[in-house]
């Protein structure tokens, strides 16, 4: 996934006829859309939503500064650039989603 | 409601004089480990540098600033924003390199060294290298390495802290070896 999201975004912001200002946002197929939000420190958010979410930067930009900057970055054990390793993390996460608007679990 | 600025100040005194003990029982601590001036700045970069990483991510999250456009910004966005945040001082960037490659960070006043004072046999002790480490390894996360080095310290005699900054490269990113 990772070649891919850089050939986007390479792409993108050769594309693009000014300066570029948050460049690559999100793409979308007839079946989902992914969402796209990169931190100046590299750091590479991707979430899949279906065809309904139109913008999901900011909710990406909240899990960055509000679960990963405090439950991940600030966790001496948790090394940064291995898989991310607390349960805490997972479940706030997990809990964050569950409350966003546009979060519902589809009936089977 | 000069009582309620009366406790919001006392409570950022309180924070900066519990963080200035800790910074000097640290350096203490390893002074007596390593019993080496050099060992013990050496120590104190490397752990500035894996603070570094880290704030850098922290910094990020809470001042929303996006990407510098080149090194000027970035050394105004080191003294304005990040000491300002960190700290709760502003220094002056000055000294710029014709090249535009390598400025100076002046701080009047250095949080970490209230009430220090060094003794005679540990002159060439770098007192706060940390902050050098922090400063290297916060740009690296950002894509640029940077040398950082003190060239005045009031611990030292100086007038004022200068902290010289210099633009070495531009990290390119590496694609990961392909796993698929």
């Amino acid at each position: 996934m990772y070649g891919m999201l850089f050939s986007i975004r390479s792409f993108v912001s050769k594309m693009s006829p000014l300066d570029m200002k948050d460049g690559f946002l999100s793409f979308q197929t007839s079946k989902y859309r992914l969402h796209y939000y990169e931190t100046p420190s590299g750091l590479k958010f991707v979430m899949n939503t279906d065809l309904s979410v139109s913008n999901a930067r900011e909710t990406l930009q909240h899990i960055y500064s509000n679960l990963y900057v405090e439950y991940i970055v600030k966790n001496p054990v948790c090394v940064l650039g291995h898989n991310l390793d607390s349960e805490l993390f997972s479940s706030r996460l997990d809990a964050f989603i569950r409350a966003l608007p546009y979060y519902s679990p589809r009936a089977a | 409601m000069s009582r309620q600025s009366n406790r919001t100040t006392d409570s950022k005194k309180m924070n900066s004089e519990l963080f200035t003990l800790t910074y000097g029982a640290l350096v203490t601590q390893l002074c007596k480990d390593y019993e080496n001036d050099e060992e013990v700045n050496k120590q104190l970069d490397k752990m500035g540098y894996n603070i570094g990483v880290r704030l850098i991510e922290d910094f990020l999250a809470r001042s929303s600033i996006g990407r510098c456009q080149d090194f000027r910004e970035t050394a105004d966005v080191i003294a304005k924003v990040a000491f300002k945040m960190y700290l709760g001082v502003t220094p002056s960037v000055t000294n710029w390199s014709p090249a535009g490659d390598e400025f100076s960070l002046i701080l009047e006043n250095n949080p970490l060294v209230d009430f220090v004072e060094l003794p005679d046999n540990h002159n060439t002790l770098i007192y706060s290298n940390l902050l050098c480490g922090v400063l290297r390894g916060a740009l690296e996360m950002v894509q640029m390495a940077v040398d950082v080095r003190f060239v005045q310290d009031t611990l030292r005699g100086d007038n004022v802290t200068e902290i010289r900054m210099k633009f070495i490269k531009r990290i390119e990113e590496n694609l990961p070896a392909g796993d698929e």
